[in-house]
């Protein structure tokens, strides 16, 4: 095939790939060449890809969703985390309802929750815990994935770095603690447990699409649904409900076991990829990933480099950053799940996290232990476009 | 008065940077460093917590550069995290460290890669300005030993 080029391409730099197929420097003439070759299926240009919001919605296929009008719109991710900065420009008027739930425990932990009362309720309750601890920050990056307003940030180069779900409105359920020990700042998951349940109550008022959980614990190789029986009925509730509970499988490298809660069944559970890859950054630091897992999506491109998204500086200035990891991911699939709630309001949910894979891209996980392990990237432009098939019971269908 | 005052204020901005979580930093054995020669960099945590460390080129929440992994003072968690490296051509850097914090059921942390603030201007002058700055009666005394040896070499084929 590359003898029928007219040119010298085929000299300056092919790389040929194990699937059929191969990377080529060509110009123009080449191509056309390529094009009209019995040989070739498909020719598409190579693409850098950055660690920005603009090229997550690229890789999401955001723009598809955004041209037939779904953003989210009329619907809410609840985001249980370390709070959530309301007024970072990015995040202008996205937040609907505020929450805290943070127990202290005298000599134990300290509760964040503001004035220090948990649970704190209304307008201010779920905002950020203390800025001067970079922990804290980390809810704002969050919900800047999933609803982020601002195409141009200040001071980057990047433009069309929206979050996923513009349209959506966020719930901010402040959840961590100050443990008094080691001055980290952790969550438990009784606290959790208080706001799952708060969020299944806010489902009377408000349209809730998902629950985004970006923390997590351990690894487990099987599902754990009895490591907190209670939790995992909490999670069960919300699906039962419609409401998708989200969680991030945790940055340990693993290729065969994931994080709690994310290892729960009825948890959708989110693995991060970097560029077409598994994220891998280094050994130690990378997505955990086993077939428990339910989507991969954008979570760094490795080298450091994370997601740009809202952050908040120690003097609690809104600024942005780049995180990396499995929390940037889950968000990713969250702000999906709403939009793909706009397009199909009344749908089970079994149906849109189906519809999550239709016409999404597959990763393989390549490292030692994953098995070749498949997942599947979602893309809104063919999610959109699901359509559930009617049940036929074994038997009543004509076979061929 | 007004000197004082202008020493005070860079004094409370230096103090406002503080390590990205109470009890983890990174430190480099040597700074000013000389270009070609062993930088031990460190990320230390009390208590200990590190599951992974990364020592990477760039800012707290800025894009970075991966420089290497630091190898884990023992099994996770572990209270410290180093890497050697003598790769740095002369000039300023700044380097922070990424890491895993461990993390165990019931407590839960954010899924994501920690970072701490960079070393401040971690720097390796150049070569000439290095040279100046370091004793260098040793790689002297060789040179005048490698020009002894050649001469006497140059003087036995003569012979």
């Amino acid at each position: 095939m590359l003898q029928a080029l007219p040119s010298t391409s085929r000299d300056r730099h092919t790389i040929r790939f194990r699937v059929p197929g191969l990377s080529i420097i060509a110009s123009r003439a080449d191509l056309e060449v390529l094009v009209n070759h019995p040989d070739v299926s498909l020719v598409s240009a190579a693409r850098d890809l950055e660690p920005l919001l603009s090229t997550s919605n690229v890789t999401m296929d955001t723009p598809a969703a955004y041209g037939k009008g779904f953003t989210g719109s009329g619907w809410n991710v609840a985001i249980i985390d370390t709070g959530v900065m309301s007024s970072h420009p990015f995040l202008q008027g996205r937040v609907v309802s505020e929450a805290c739930f943070s127990t202290a425990i005298p000599s134990v932990k300290e509760s964040l929750c503001p004035s220090g009362i948990s649970p704190s309720f209304g307008t201010g309750a779920g905002v950020n815990c203390d800025p001067s601890n970079s922990t804290c920050a980390h809810g704002t990056h969050v919900a800047g994935i999933v609803a982020g307003q601002v195409d141009c940030i200040p001071g980057w180069s990047e433009c069309g770095g929206h979050g996923i779900a513009a349209g959506a409105g966020l719930i901010a359920i402040q959840v961590f603690h100050r443990a008094l020990a080691s001055g980290l700042i952790k969550a438990s998951d009784a606290d959790i447990l208080q706001a799952l349940e708060h969020i299944y109550q806010l489902r009377a008022t408000h349209n809730i699409a998902a629950v985004n959980l970006s923390l997590g614990a351990g690894l487990y190789d099987l599902y754990c649904d009895l490591l907190n029986p209670a939790l995992s009925q909490a999670v069960e509730n919300l699906v039962a409900a419609g409401i998708a509970v989200v969680a991030s499988t945790g940055n340990l490298n693993s290729p065969a076991a994931i994080g709690y809660p994310a290892c729960i069944s009825s948890i959708t559970a989110v693995s991060g990829s970097s560029g077409d890859g598994i994220w891998t950054d280094a050994p130690g630091v990378g997505s955990n990933n086993s077939w428990m897992v339910d989507a991969i999506a954008p979570a760094a491109r490795g080298n450091g480099y994370g997601i740009l998204s809202a952050y908040i500086s120690f003097s609690g200035n809104p600024v942005y950053a780049h995180l990396a990891g499995t929390s940037a991911a889950a968000p990713h699939v969250s702000a999906a799940l709403a939009i793909l709630r706009q397009r199909f309001p009344t749908q089970s949910l079994p149906f849109l996290t189906g519809a999550l894979t239709n016409g999404s891209a597959i990763i393989v996980d390549t490292r030692i232990g994953a098995n070749g392990l498949l997942k599947r990237r979602p893309r809104l432009g063919g999610a959109l476009e699901f359509r559930s098939r009617p049940y036929v019971p074994f038997g009543g269908e004509d076979w061929p | 008065m007004k000197p004082l005052i202008a020493c005070c204020f860079a004094f409370l901005s230096a103090l406002s940077v503080l390590p990205a979580l109470a009890g983890e930093f990174v430190t480099s054995s040597c700074n000013p460093c000389i270009a070609g020669e062993p930088i031990t960099l460190e990320i230390v945590s009390s208590p200990p917590l590190l599951q992974a460390a990364h020592f990477v080129l760039g800012e707290r929440g800025g894009p970075g550069t991966l420089i290497g992994v630091g190898t884990l003072s023992g099994t996770p968690p572990a209270s410290q995290a180093v890497l050697v490296i003598s790769s740095l051509a002369p000039g300023t850097y700044r380097i922070r460290a990424d890491y895993v914090a461990y993390c165990l059921p019931p407590d839960l942390c954010p899924a994501v890669v920690q970072q701490t603030d960079a070393i401040t201007q971690l720097v390796l002058p150049s070569g000439a300005a290095a040279a100046m700055s370091i004793p260098t009666l040793d790689s002297w005394a060789l040179a005048i030993l490698a020009l002894v040896v050649g001469y006497a070499g140059l003087r036995s084929r003569r012979s």
